[in-house]
């Protein structure tokens, strides 16, 4: 039985604690926990204590309120990778979208073609459709029939090069055309003149056969001449 | 206790692991998006991978152009020719030279009001051999359209083998009777046909130049030649 008044004033010690908690603890551990008056002052102090103000919405405290996750190491390998393959995706999906802007533009708006004099080349050549408007830029498609370049051996790949493309040979790679048995692609020019060549396996730089040769290019190598029209869009 | 503890220290390891992966994972990726950026700037100023007497020598011929008044963007290009070709700086510094040798003539004999693809069709046809009074005539004989087409097919016509005088005069007579681009770009293609199968060079164009005068137009539906316009004064 404890002889000592119990302290339920508010005013807290240093850590925050009330005298009457203090002195419940201390009365405890001297081995009074039957003392019921002990626990009811106790219980009185903690009631009458004033509870802390929210200043906030209940809603919003559980969007803030801090939390632990518990991840294990395969989930978060997971998770890393799919961030990962997003921001992939992101990078190079836009850089794709910006390479095939021109093939976008295949084919004329109207439906009207400007057929060239390339077109009825007996081994291909440059074959062209323009848009046929004042357009910025015209569809011409290159062409090179196979027989005439391989001279009896297998070209696996063929890439279009020229000062329309900064001479970059994997810049505009050609596909094979089974039907037509030639190589194709087509490339969105403004009006000009340009000169280009066809790189075969990455190795063999030659001209268009089909097209006009452009001067000597100085480095020992043959290119062909492609002339876009600016009234029509028409290539020669 | 000890198993919380445990079970405390198993997470931060995991977390830890989970957070490095993603580092080194991302380090992957922004180091590779940083080369092909470095690549595609490489790709986009060709004189970078010249060295540094020959980048000096095309900034000279650049600078010249420029201050002749000539278009710079084919000398850039004929730059990234050669780099693309594997042909030296020298070499490349050479050939840029010429080029801007041949532009100014071209320009000088069609006329300042030429414009670049003309200049450039132009220093072509001089370099496959035509002369300064070649490029005139076909200036001459179409004062009113664009040059670019003729002189494309005169410096084919030249490297092809007919001499650069016939092949001058023969762009100049089919210009003078009414031959469209696209016709001089078909008579063209038949000359080189005809040379590819034996014809000497100068016997297939003035075949193919008479043929032409004779039936007016390649295309039957198209009216007959008119006389040639007067050039501008």
């Amino acid at each position: 039985m404890r002889e000592e008044p119990w302290d339920v004033s508010d005013e807290a010690d240093e850590d925050g604690t009330p005298p009457v908690v203090r002195q419940a603890a201390a009365h405890l551990r001297r081995g009074g926990a039957s003392d019921e008056r002990a626990v009811a002052a106790v219980m009185a102090a903690v009631r009458g204590r004033r509870a802390p103000r929210r200043s906030r919405p209940a809603s919003w405290r559980r969007l803030t309120a801090a939390r632990t996750w518990h991840l294990s190491p395969l989930a978060a390998a997971g998770l890393a990778a799919s961030l990962v393959g997003v921001g992939a995706l992101g990078a190079f999906g836009l850089r794709g979208g910006v390479d095939r802007a021109p093939a976008v533009a295949v084919g004329p708006a109207d439906g009207r073609t400007v057929d060239t004099a390339p077109q009825t080349a007996p081994t291909g050549g440059p074959a062209f459709a323009s848009q046929g408007d004042p357009a910025p830029t015209h569809v011409v498609r290159f062409v090179l029939a196979a027989p005439s370049v391989s001279s009896g051996s297998a070209v696996s790949r063929v890439t279009l090069v020229g000062d329309f493309n900064g001479w970059n040979a994997e810049a505009t790679p050609m596909r094979w055309d089974a039907a037509a048995r030639a190589w194709m692609t087509v490339v969105a020019l403004p009006a000009g003149r340009y000169v280009y060549a066809f790189v075969l396996d990455g190795r063999r730089w030659v001209a268009d056969p089909a097209a006009p040769l452009a001067p000597e290019d100085g480095f020992g190598a043959s290119n062909s001449v492609v002339v876009v029209a600016p009234a029509t869009g028409g290539a020669t | 206790m000890r198993a919380t503890f445990t079970r405390r220290v198993r997470g931060a390891c995991s977390a830890a692991l989970s957070f490095t992966l993603l580092l080194l994972l991302l380090g992957g990726l922004l180091a590779r998006t940083a080369a092909a950026q470095g690549a595609q700037g490489t790709a986009d100023d060709p004189l970078d991978r010249l060295d540094a007497p020959s980048r000096a020598s095309v900034e000279q011929a650049l600078d010249s152009a420029r201050a002749l008044g000539l278009p710079s963007a084919p000398i850039v290009a004929k730059v990234a020719e050669g780099v693309s070709k594997g042909a030296g700086g020298s070499r490349i510094a050479r050939v840029v030279g010429e080029m801007v040798v041949s532009m100014a003539r071209a320009r000088e004999a069609l006329g300042p009001a030429s414009t670049d693809a003309e200049l450039v069709a132009g220093a072509g046809a001089l370099q496959a051999g035509a002369s300064p009074d070649a490029l005139r005539r076909v200036r001459a004989a179409q004062p009113r359209r664009s040059a670019t087409q003729p002189l494309v097919v005169l410096a084919d016509l030249a490297r092809r083998g007919v001499p650069a005088r016939d092949a001058a005069g023969a762009v100049a007579r089919l210009i003078q009777l009414g031959a469209s681009d696209a016709e001089l770009a078909r008579l063209r293609t038949d000359i080189a046909r005809d040379v590819a199968d034996g014809v000497p060079p100068a016997a297939a164009t003035s075949l193919r130049v008479e043929q032409f005068s004779a039936r007016g137009s390649l295309d039957p539906s198209r009216p007959p030649a008119l006389p040639p316009e007067p050039p501008i004064k």
